[in-house]
């Protein structure tokens, strides 16, 4: 119990984070709680790295609440992801890019986590979370440049 | 320059990252629909619970029939074969019970609503009740139990602002509202004429 106790105290704002970046503010309690009770369950199976296994669990714990919820009438909209704030170009080609790639770069960027790190929480090997990142930051850059390389029509200018 | 990118993508945080977790919380665990640990603190010896509602006592394996991960959280946390159903707030049933460690632990069970059931300890040390904790309190939503002579109960934020308040009956209260992890600061005790008996600061604040 004590381990389970400085595990949650030291990541629970962490978990809360990851948890917000990705989906609605009222689903964001029951996730991290969910998250907490597979970790209390399972706390002997917890490496000494916790946060990449937590973030892992939380992403799968936000993949089933999907799943539950899809079904559901007037459940909150789970389609709604949090976006980059402040920066409307950025949003407009993050959006474009598959979850997959998304996730990947949010690990990233947003979480701070190393190709290794990401790699636990994604499950699959450091070496295919490398390459996964290299692509998506490079179609996140195509999109940027496709966005930055359009010029819109003048208007008014026609007789 | 794709590292650009990825630079322009994390000043775009929505949700920047947590302060470092250094400072010294109030030591409550909070698992699933809410869960906490708490420490016996000096209680009168003739009640189990410190309080004057007693209960009755009631199987544990009954107390969240159904919900197998918080049923395990409940075995987890070395809560005994039975628990005391202090009674009924508005459609939430509210159980406690110490630990085999002594600490005091909270079940509630809301019938409707799947996320409103919860499990609760107390770590802190003197814990719940003593003159520093009146309250036990999940800490997004006022649901609980209160010390003898508290007669409400308030989430107030850093800035003192009150997010939700609401009587005690019987050593209990339910708010029907749910403020959310991490936006209370403190839980008031007030007794009947108004009097703050206690703020406690909450767990992740």
């Amino acid at each position: 119990m004590e381990r389970f106790e400085r595990v949650y105290e030291e990541h629970r704002d962490a978990v809360r984070a990851y948890v917000r970046r990705r989906a609605p503010e009222p689903l964001v309690e029951d996730v991290v709680s969910d998250v907490f009770v597979v970790c209390l369950r399972r706390i002997d199976d917890v490496p000494r790295n916790a946060l990449p296994w937590l973030y892992g669990v939380a992403r799968k714990t936000l993949a089933n609440e999907r799943r539950k919820r899809r079904d559901v009438p007037l459940a909150p909209e789970l389609s709604y992801e949090p976006e980059p704030v402040g920066d409307l170009k950025l949003a407009g080609a993050f959006a474009a890019l598959s979850d997959a790639d998304r996730e990947i770069l949010r690990l990233v960027a947003w979480e701070g986590l190393s190709l290794r790190d990401a790699a636990r929480v994604l499950d699959c090997s450091p070496v295919a979370a490398r390459v996964r990142y290299h692509r998506a930051k490079t179609r996140l850059r195509a999109r940027l440049d496709a966005a930055s390389s359009f010029r819109p029509e003048p208007k008014g200018a026609t007789r | 320059m794709t590292s650009d990118v990825i630079a322009r993508l994390a000043d775009a945080n929505p949700v920047p990252g947590p302060a470092p977790a250094a400072r010294r919380r109030p030591r409550y665990l909070l698992v699933l629909a809410a869960a906490a640990l708490l420490v016996p603190a000096a209680y009168a010896a003739d009640r189990v619970l410190g309080i004057s509602n007693e209960g009755t006592s009631v199987p544990t394996s009954d107390v969240l029939p159904g919900d197998s991960q918080l049923d395990e959280a409940l075995q987890e946390m070395q809560v005994g074969a039975t628990m005391q159903l202090l009674g009924t707030v508005d459609g939430v049933r509210i159980y406690a019970a110490r630990n085999a460690g002594g600490h005091i632990c909270l079940a509630i069970d809301h019938v409707a609503a799947t996320y409103e059931k919860g499990v609760l300890c107390d770590l802190n040390d003197p814990g719940f009740p003593s003159s520093g904790q009146q309250v036990l309190t999940f800490p997004g939503r006022l649901q609980g139990i209160a010390a003898d002579g508290v007669a409400s109960v308030a989430f107030v934020d850093a800035q003192g602002n009150v997010l939700d308040s609401t009587p005690v009956t019987d050593n209990l209260f339910a708010s029907g509202t749910r403020i959310g992890l991490g936006v209370a600061a403190y839980v008031e005790a007030l007794d009947a004429s108004g009097t703050l008996l206690a703020k406690q600061k909450l767990p992740g604040r």
